[in-house]
């Protein structure tokens, strides 16, 4: 993905098939996270702002770690467990003194750009390949983009009110 | 909670009932984060933000008539009066009302929608968005309704320090 201003977020595409309406929304969200993040302090950004204790950096570090959890880990079944160690759900909220929002950023970026290019190598037919979790046999990569998409709308909207609690911007 | 809906996760469905389950939880997460408040808690702003949760509610109500009903089938099939206020309650208008109007919205949305072809264009769209599907409406409207429930979420903490992500999995 390249720079992202809020001019330049692109839109879902309105004609397509059905990965490329998938992917569509998903950047589109994922940018928004992004535009949320921007134009403020260090300080800023990473201080809560309200009382549930998440800050917008928190937040991208969290859905930066969901993406690779979901893409990765669950439907491709690699272990990652070298390169980042084994998912810790609490850490990944925890944003540490060295990392700078342009850090954090940049690996969500990574991130999003190496599930995009799972999906786009795959059909959304194909199923889950972990056994971790022997009751989600079965599960489509199709539900794993829907789910990712659901998620990071949620967390836009938990971004929404951080930000105007920041500095008073609001906007879809 | 939303009619017929249990929560059971469905990845296994054909397209049509993975998008059908995914638009159904976020609505239900919404329901479920007004529930268990008194009408002056639901009208409660948090500033700086002017959202509240009622005002969540018929907004998302506005919302599927305008892109599962009348967007979809045309205003000669279907037309609704735009509400005076779609973020506030009107004179004579109660909390419930509001409430019991999103879940008949939902259920006549859903009867529209099961008729249809995923490949439908909207009738009657937005200008920006001429040639847009029902896929592409279905789309949307999860991540809208997803995104309102991130702010519900928020809200219904600072009132009552309630948290969780829906009613199955708190």
């Amino acid at each position: 993905m390249a720079l992202v201003d809020r001019y330049t977020r692109p839109e879902p595409p309105i004609a397509g098939d059905e990965r490329e309406i998938l992917l569509g929304f998903l950047d589109f969200l994922r940018e928004t996270l992004i535009l949320k993040t921007m134009d403020l302090s260090e300080e800023d950004a990473r201080e809560p702002h309200i009382p549930s204790g998440m800050s917008l950096l928190s937040i991208l570090k969290h859905i930066t770690a969901v993406e690779r959890h979901w893409f990765r880990r669950e439907f491709l079944d690699e272990n990652l467990d070298a390169e980042f160690g084994p998912r810790d759900r609490n850490a990944e909220w925890i944003v540490m003194e060295h990392e700078t929002a342009d850090d954090l950023r940049a690996a969500y970026r990574e991130t999003c750009e190496k599930s995009n290019e799972i999906v786009r190598a795959h059909s959304l037919d194909d199923t889950i390949r972990s056994t971790a979790r022997p009751e989600r046999e079965g599960m489509q990569l199709r539900w794993i983009v829907a789910h990712m998409i659901e998620e990071t709308a949620r967390h836009a909207g938990h971004m929404d009110l951080i930000r105007e609690a920041i500095d008073g911007e609001v906007g879809e | 909670m939303v009619d017929g809906f249990d929560g059971t996760e469905n990845w296994t469905g054909d397209e049509r009932a993975q998008l059908q389950w995914f638009l159904n939880m976020q609505r239900d997460m919404l329901l479920w984060k007004v529930e268990r408040l008194s009408d002056d808690q639901l009208r409660q702003t948090h500033p700086p933000s002017a959202l509240t949760l009622i005002g969540l509610v018929k907004h998302l109500t506005r919302v599927e008539r305008s892109w599962l009903q009348q967007d979809l089938l045309g205003p000669g099939e279907i037309r609704f009066g735009d509400p005076a206020d779609e973020w506030h309650l009107e004179p004579g208008e109660s909390c419930a009302d509001v409430i019991d109007r999103y879940r008949e919205t939902i259920r006549r949305s859903d009867e529209i929608v099961a008729g249809l072809s995923l490949d439908t264009v909207l009738a009657d769209p937005h200008p920006l968005q001429k040639g847009v599907t029902l896929r592409w409406a279905l789309f949307h409207m999860i991540e809208e309704t997803a995104r309102h429930v991130g702010h519900a979420d928020l809200i219904r903490e600072s009132i009552d320090g309630a948290v969780g992500q829906n009613r199955w999995h708190p």
